[in-house]
């Protein structure tokens, strides 16, 4: 079942590098008491994830804060060492929470995962992104197509705010 | 099974990147007619792969080649973009090959499969090196320990 506006974000422990390494966090833990801008994309290193997405929400990181978002957040259904490689490239480490989802677990349970198998990436997360209050879904945003970017941007969750 | 001296490497179409973007490799053309020094590992950017696996094999592609060896490839079960940004912080361009097996399928074929599952990796593969001659598979190195089995070094003293 996927996920859906006014549910709350599925307790889970997950890898989660803010500045450092990658350490065990509870979901619980990073989303309560608190608005969280997150944000899936289907893998490091790829065209749209790296040229587009994580740029826009590093641009807009300032205008969320804000507007009250206290952390963005980002997925990916990749490794804790790929992800911190890719956060540190892209000038994201210490700005925006990476979450290292390598096993597909959490967004599996999310209902928001996509088969990659013909690219050779396996099992992926969709892109999407989620506006969350205190462990709640306020807004849900999913992109039809791996490679789309529209709804799923940093613009569009300030709008939402 | 796992795989063995002797035994034809299997048929699978692994990905790399191309100058026009994502490509297949099929490994049946990867092999066909030339002597090969594989390497495999459990992930681009993690710890011994990105200190002494990878680079190993860089600084030593001159070395194996004068030994010859044709063709360098490193495989992981991570995706071509990922081993493609990796390969080049490490210089492996023009080098060692980087190939990826992101749906693990060659890791299960050669039955070298690590579940990583909880280090929140899924599926990879075991640590390996392997000499390839025309498609079969002339060596095989596993490690049992510390790293070294599977070095470009120790490839190099067994090519005589």
């Amino acid at each position: 079942m996927t996920i859906k506006v006014g549910d709350k974000m599925p307790s889970a422990t997950v890898k989660a590098i803010n500045s450092g390494d990658a350490e065990d966090v509870n979901t619980d833990d990073l989303f309560k008491g608190k608005k969280v801008a997150l944000f899936a994309v289907p893998g490091a290193y790829t065209p749209t994830c790296s040229a587009k997405h994580m740029p826009n929400y590093l641009e807009h990181a300032d205008a969320l804060k804000s507007k009250g978002v206290s952390s963005i957040v980002c997925l990916s259904v990749n490794d804790p060492a790929v992800m911190k490689a890719w956060a540190e490239d892209q000038g994201a480490l210490g700005k925006i929470t990476m979450i290292a989802d390598g096993s597909g677990i959490y967004a599996n349970t999310l209902g928001l995962t996509f088969d990659g198998s013909a690219a050779g990436l396996g099992t992926r997360a969709k892109r999407f992104s989620m506006l969350i209050d205190d462990g709640v879904v306020k807004s849900l945003n999913v992109e039809d197509a791996p490679s789309a970017f529209e709804v799923s941007s940093a613009d569009k969750i300030l709008a939402q705010l | 099974m796992t795989i063995k001296a002797g035994d034809k490497f299997p048929s699978v179409t692994l990905k790399t990147m191309g100058a026009g973007g994502l490509e297949g490799v099929p490994t049946d053309d990867l092999f066909k007619g030339k002597k090969v020094a594989v390497f495999g590992l459990p992930g681009a950017y993690t710890r011994t792969c990105s200190a002494k696996h990878l680079p190993g094999f860089v600084a030593n592609t001159d070395a194996l080649k004068a030994k010859g060896v044709d063709e360098i490839v490193c495989v992981s079960v991570n995706d071509a973009f990922v081993m493609n940004a990796w390969g080049n912080q490490h210089g492996a361009a023009g080098k060692v090959k980087m190939v990826g097996d992101g749906n693990a399928e060659l890791a299960k074929a050669l039955g070298l499969e690590l579940d990583r599952t909880a280090n929140a990796m899924g599926v990879r593969m075991q640590r390996f090196s392997m000499i390839v001659d025309n498609g079969v598979v002339k060596e095989l190195n596993l490690e049992d320990g510390d790293y070294g089995k599977t070095s470009a070094e120790t490839l190099l003293k067994h090519l005589g």
